[in-house]
């Protein structure tokens, strides 16, 4: 059975999700980010003989689960699932794919790779300027992320809106981007972050503006200025960019699935 | 390997293609593995070929087999 977490029991789970961090790091991002009983995060978790089987986190439409060894109650999941309605579930790789039987018909499977980013070219802003996107931006910034179509196979126009929106109000992370001819043409968000671990995401060049560099600046951006010494870590679908980044000599180091509601 | 067949596999193994299909056709976009993302994959094993690290204006100008050579030869003193 699984049991809401509370306030006081925050640190002990950033703990034990600090041990295994490359397979939970938004669930661990957004606890140390927002906190447990705070109105963005609703966190539960399921225990065996004293030990943690099953920690999830819910953030807007998304369901983040993570289990060390998979050796939880599904039926505790999927009511978890029915009872919030997400539209998303992410995981480590094993954890997805001993649930996604279960959830067939209402979920299609797609999985990537956690790559750590320790190296990329340096570019700054000497091709093109980047900025910190303001709220007002965001609108523009969605419709471009929408012109891919694995990101409208993923997600709806308002849940992304929603989410980058929080991200940049509550200053638990950013978007930044390029503009060209008036109009934003490469963006990257930080998707979360700590002192110590920043997580990006939504990496995309419009395609009339592509191999002009815009995406690499904005990327190289993040990496060498907003970074600091921090460990960055990106979550890679497409094959090629995966290959792109391992080209570059960053390292895979772990593989984690998605869940996406079909015909939401 | 001498430098011409180091830039040969580099190209074959960027841009997915057999090493026999590498020419000095080549160029951004007549391939579609060659495309932006093609483009800063040939730059990082090109990179790792020769142990060089691209300038950001040569990874620019890199738009074709035969200015990639250039480039190197000009800037990085590599001869073919």
């Amino acid at each position: 059975m699984m049991v809401r977490a509370t306030r006081d029991e925050q640190a002990e789970l950033l703990d034990y999700l600090a041990e295994d961090v490359e397979n939970c790091l938004y669930l661990y991002l957004d606890i140390y980010q927002y906190g447990i009983g705070s109105d963005t995060v609703d966190v539960w978790y399921s225990k065996a003989d004293g030990g943690y089987t099953l920690i999830t986190l819910q953030y807007f439409d998304c369901l983040q689960i993570y289990s060390r060894h998979d050796d939880f109650d599904k039926s505790d999941l999927l009511k978890r699932v029915s009872e919030s309605g997400v539209a998303k579930v992410r995981g480590p790789r094993s954890t997805i794919e001993w649930v996604c039987d279960e959830l067939h018909g209402d979920f299609t499977a797609e999985y990537g790779a956690v790559i750590e980013k320790v190296r990329t070219h340096r570019f700054e802003q000497q091709f093109h300027d980047v900025a910190v996107a303001g709220e007002q931006d965001l609108p523009e910034v969605v419709d471009l992320l929408l012109l891919d179509e694995r990101n409208r196979n993923t997600y709806s126009r308002q849940g992304l809106l929603n989410s980058l929106a929080n991200l940049t109000r509550t200053g638990t992370g950013a978007t930044y981007i390029v503009r060209s001819d008036g109009r934003i043409v490469a963006s990257e968000t930080i998707a979360a972050e700590s002192d110590v671990f920043i997580i990006t995401a939504h990496l995309i060049t419009h395609p009339d503006y592509r191999r002009m560099l815009y995406g690499s600046v904005v990327e190289s951006y993040v990496y060498n200025i907003v970074k600091k010494d921090r460990r960055l870590f990106t979550f890679v679908v497409e094959p090629r960019r995966k290959q792109m980044l391992v080209a570059q000599g960053n390292p895979v180091i772990a593989e984690y699935g998605k869940l996406i509601r079909v015909n939401r | 390997m001498n430098n011409l067949e180091r830039y040969d596999a580099a190209f074959a193994t960027a841009l997915n293609i057999p090493l026999e299909e590498v020419s000095d056709k080549l160029a951004f976009n007549v391939i579609p593995s060659w495309d932006s993302i093609g483009q800063m994959v040939l730059v990082s094993s090109i990179e790792d070929a020769f142990d060089i690290v691209f300038e950001p204006e040569d990874i620019f100008a890199f738009d074709s087999y035969r200015k990639g050579m250039d480039i190197l030869s000009a800037s990085y003193g590599i001869a073919f």
